[in-house]
């Protein structure tokens, strides 16, 4: 199940709402936690009931790792309590493995043997890529002593499967929010915030990502032939949008849910596109992954205290395995590569340089660079990278611009500039700025926005679904 | 009320959702939908199995949004929505100027083999068919192309000039009626619907013109023709369907014959003595008035008897224009070869006309998977 869909609008969140409302919040709310775990698992099962199995399989091993690896370290046996650990790790990364990376794995087998191994295509289980790590985290952090063991299984099933954040994060450590699900307050605050937030970031995704995403699908279905200069960096142009509109919507989505339900978590976004380095990119990009990947591969790899060489050898671990962690293809590697590069390089001296130069040219550098960078990413195949690279250089025989793309931007001018303004920190300010003048003012400010965004994602979600049959008796 | 307005912003979220609970569920089924022409998804079959391989879940969501309440008024909503934003096309129409929708062709929209069978099956009757009879070929521009001056700025169409330059070096000379030309010059006028892609019975008029011109008959008789009777003012048609927006409605007239005429439909099937079938203006599909829609065969005989005859193949371009052509002939046969199970050949032998005209719409004519098969 999906947010962005009227069975999730229309049917679920109503009901979930409810039965979490009407579900009184004694015994710890552990009652509430209840709720939400078995919803979780009924949205979880919507589109692949037997995947459920393995979201549950990954909770009770996790809970078992957890507790024991609790255990042993107040027993003070590091060593009992590593092996814990070490099975979370190992039997996380095999379900990710299995699961998302067979198929590549075998291509690579196939390519370097030149064996013909054919492999059942499985259906990636959604969010597979973000309980793993959710779970691990959970073991890392009670070994750690980061966070204490927890008891109740509900509370933890509540935690690994959480809808909210269960098919496109934010990745929530459990030290975040192990005390939540003991003591959490609703307040008409929160629950304001919260459906704003939510329908902020429905709006992103339906209104905003959608078109975006259509728009770049035009330009990259054209031939050769039409793609002109002016079009590929349109079309590139387009998929740095969508996939931060799309992206970021969702963990806006996330968010809000959390809060209507009493949960504050970690915010996964920072308007990356202000960036003025790469280096900032990252920390205002996929925040929850970025931070996951810092404490649990980073730092217990030595991070930057061992020397350089080593540092750099860690960041490359790292930026593979980001990479990697997007999809089990070549690009995405390459992508992730990519930023180890600049990454390095920034470290080596070019941040120290860049603070030296006028803001607008830092912000120049770190967009070109983040541009090359969804470049690589937005496909998997290599002969739309090559078409698409010859066209922005300017070698293409459709000239730099034609009537063709002079018609899409002309007729999408006002969502380009609702995209690029809504990308960009400026509509945040000033809506702060107007709701700091009168409270009452700004709740119904609110509700306005509420209401208006809300029914035009639904009828931009009804139209989705459109479909006259024609048959024109010609 | 300052603690109370803090609530406002939730409470109004979550009576929205509550409402499209209650208004779901309360909703009653619809079977059809005549805007979008097709049955709509009913409360799919449940069982455990169903569900396990996840085509309950499926078809539930297809059921959902096929039966949300006002279905139409959101979809019309949210086109208005979207020509707010700038949005000068939906669903490969263009929102034009002065209320005209217009489809939008691309080379994508037919197949080059097909197109290129049609042409070549079209040369060998045209050649088959000047043994015994003075033959024409009118192919009827599409409204996009022939209308483009009320296209968005710099959207484009298919050139159907590629198609056209095609068929006149295939064909002999004086064959080809200069339709384009014709109905390019009068532009201005209400030569197309608007919400429909057929022309309108003006449109049809010029054309009928052009072709007399091609005949070298007498204008007189044509000009004496231009008189129409407006039978309706709220037609809605298929282009407006691929949209569903709020639009201008458009007429349809009509063209009253001065002679008696016989129609006689499908062999026999039934016989009338008008073009028209009224009962359509009532319906949606408002453009079935001429002849009742597409009928496989027609035999119009007109008194005082003539001795020419007439065969015309052709699609539903046609069929505004066919009464035009009624009184000009002794008898004219209109046969459309979608629905008709024998060839052009056979046709020509056992009608013996004088007179042959092909007439179709350039894409429709492109797109014909029936034109070249039958014998």
């Amino acid at each position: 199940m999906v947010f962005s869909s009227l069975l999730f609008l229309f049917r679920f969140l109503p009901c979930v709402l409810i039965l979490y409302f009407i579900t009184p919040s004694c015994m710890k709310n552990t009652w509430k936690n209840l709720v939400l775990f078995l919803t979780s698992l009924v949205f979880y099962a919507w589109g692949e009931p037997i995947y459920v199995t393995l979201m549950l399989f990954s909770t009770v091993v996790d809970y078992i790792n957890g507790g024991m690896a609790g255990y042993f370290i107040k027993k003070e046996n590091k060593k009992a309590a590593k092996f814990f650990v070490f099975l979370s790790i190992i039997i996380n990364l095999s379900l990710l493995g299995v699961f998302k990376y067979t198929g590549f794995i075998i291509d690579i087998w196939n390519a370097v043997t030149g064996m013909g191994i054919k492999a059942k295509e499985l259906a990636l289980p959604i969010g597979i890529s973000f309980y793993t790590f959710q779970t691990m985290s959970y073991t890392i952090d009670v070994y750690r002593g980061d966070a204490k063991p927890e008891k109740n299984i509900i509370n933890f099933g509540a935690y690994v499967a959480m809808f909210p954040q269960l098919i496109a994060g934010p990745i929530v450590r459990f030290k975040d929010i192990s005390l939540m699900l003991r003591e959490r307050t609703i307040t008409a605050e929160k629950l304001s915030y919260g459906s704003l937030r939510f329908i902020t970031g429905l709006g992103k995704k339906v209104i905003l990502a959608n078109q975006a995403g259509e728009l770049f699908k035009t330009v990259t279905a054209y031939s050769a032939g039409n793609l002109t200069t002016a079009a590929a960096w349109f079309g590139i142009l387009m998929f740095s949008l969508q996939i931060y509109f799309d992206f970021s919507g969702y963990s806006d989505m996330a968010i809000g849910l959390m809060a209507i339900f009493g949960f504050e978590i970690p915010e996964n976004f920072n308007y990356p596109y202000l960036s003025k380095s790469i280096t900032e990119f990252w920390r205002r990009w996929h925040i929850s992954l970025g931070t996951w990947f810092k404490e649990y591969v980073y730092i217990p790899l030595g991070g930057s205290r061992k020397g350089k060489l080593r540092t750099f050898l860690n960041i490359f671990a790292v930026w593979f395995l980001t990479g990697l962690w997007h999809g089990a293809s070549w690009n995405f590697i390459a992508w992730g590569m990519y930023f180890c590069f600049f990454l390095i390089i920034e470290k080596l001296g070019l941040l120290k340089l860049l603070h030296k130069l006028p803001a607008f040219l830092c912000h120049i550098y770190a967009l070109i660079i983040i541009y090359g960078g969804w470049l690589l990413f937005a496909w998997e195949d290599i002969t739309h990278h090559k078409i698409f690279v010859k066209a922005m250089a300017g070698i293409t025989e459709a000239g730099f611009v034609n009537k063709n793309i002079m018609y899409v931007v002309a007729s999408n001018a006002i969502l380009l500039i609702f995209l690029i303004i809504g990308s960009t920190s400026l509509p945040a300010k000033a809506g702060t700025w107007i709701c700091s003048k009168n409270e009452i003012f700004a709740n119904l400010l609110k509700t306005l926005f509420i209401t208006a965004v809300f029914i035009l994602s639904v009828a931009y979600l009804v139209n989705g679904t459109y479909n006259p049959f024609l048959y024109f008796r010609f | 009320m300052k603690r109370f307005s803090r609530l406002i912003p939730a409470l109004t979220f979550f009576i929205m959702l509550i409402a499209g609970l209650s208004a779901g569920i309360l909703h009653e089924e619809h079977t059809y939908s005549s805007a979008e022409n097709r049955l709509l998804q009913k409360f799919p079959k449940f069982s455990v199995k169903r569900v396990l391989n996840g085509k309950f879940q499926k078809k539930y969501e297809t059921y959902l949004s096929d039966q949300f309440p006002q279905r139409d008024s959101w979809i019309k909503f949210q086109t208005a929505a979207e020509k707010a934003f700038g949005k000068k096309e939906s669903n490969n129409v263009y929102f034009g100027k002065e209320g005209y929708l217009l489809e939008k062709y691309t080379d994508k929209d037919f197949n080059k083999k097909i197109a290129n069978r049609n042409i070549n099956a079209l040369e060998k009757f045209v050649k088959q068919a000047s043994k015994s009879a003075d033959v024409k070929v009118m192919m009827v521009p599409t409204k996009t192309y022939t209308l483009d001056k009320y296209l968005p700025a710099f959207a484009e169409t298919y050139d159907e000039n590629i198609f056209y330059s095609k068929l006149e070096k295939k064909l002999p000379d004086n064959v080809l009626v200069p339709v384009y030309d014709t109905l390019h010059q009068h532009s201005n006028e209400y030569i197309f619907y608007k919400t429909d892609h057929h022309w309108t019975t003006l449109g049809a008029w010029y054309g009928y013109s052009s072709y007399c011109t091609a005949c070298g008959k007498d204008i007189e008789t044509a000009e004496a023709k231009k008189k129409f009777k407006k039978v309706s003012d709220n037609f809605l048609g298929t282009t407006h369907s691929k949209v569903n927006m709020h639009s201008q409605k458009d007429e349809i007239n009509i063209y009253e014959p001065e002679k008696e005429i016989k129609v006689v439909y499908n062999l026999g099937e039934k016989t009338e003595n008008t073009f028209y079938q009224t009962k359509y203006l009532k319906k949606k599909d408002k453009y079935s008035v001429f002849f009742g829609g597409n009928q496989a065969l027609l035999e119009i005989s007109c008194a005082p008897k003539s001795k020419k005859t007439l065969l015309v193949i052709k699609d539903s371009f046609a069929n505004c224009l066919i009464p035009f052509l009624a009184e000009d002939y002794g008898t004219v046969v209109v046969a459309d070869m979608r629905h008709l199970n024998i060839g052009m050949s056979m046709l020509l032998r056992k009608y013996q006309p004088t007179d042959v005209l092909v007439l179709y719409n350039t894409m429709q004519f492109m797109q014909d998977k029936e034109f070249a098969v039958k014998p």
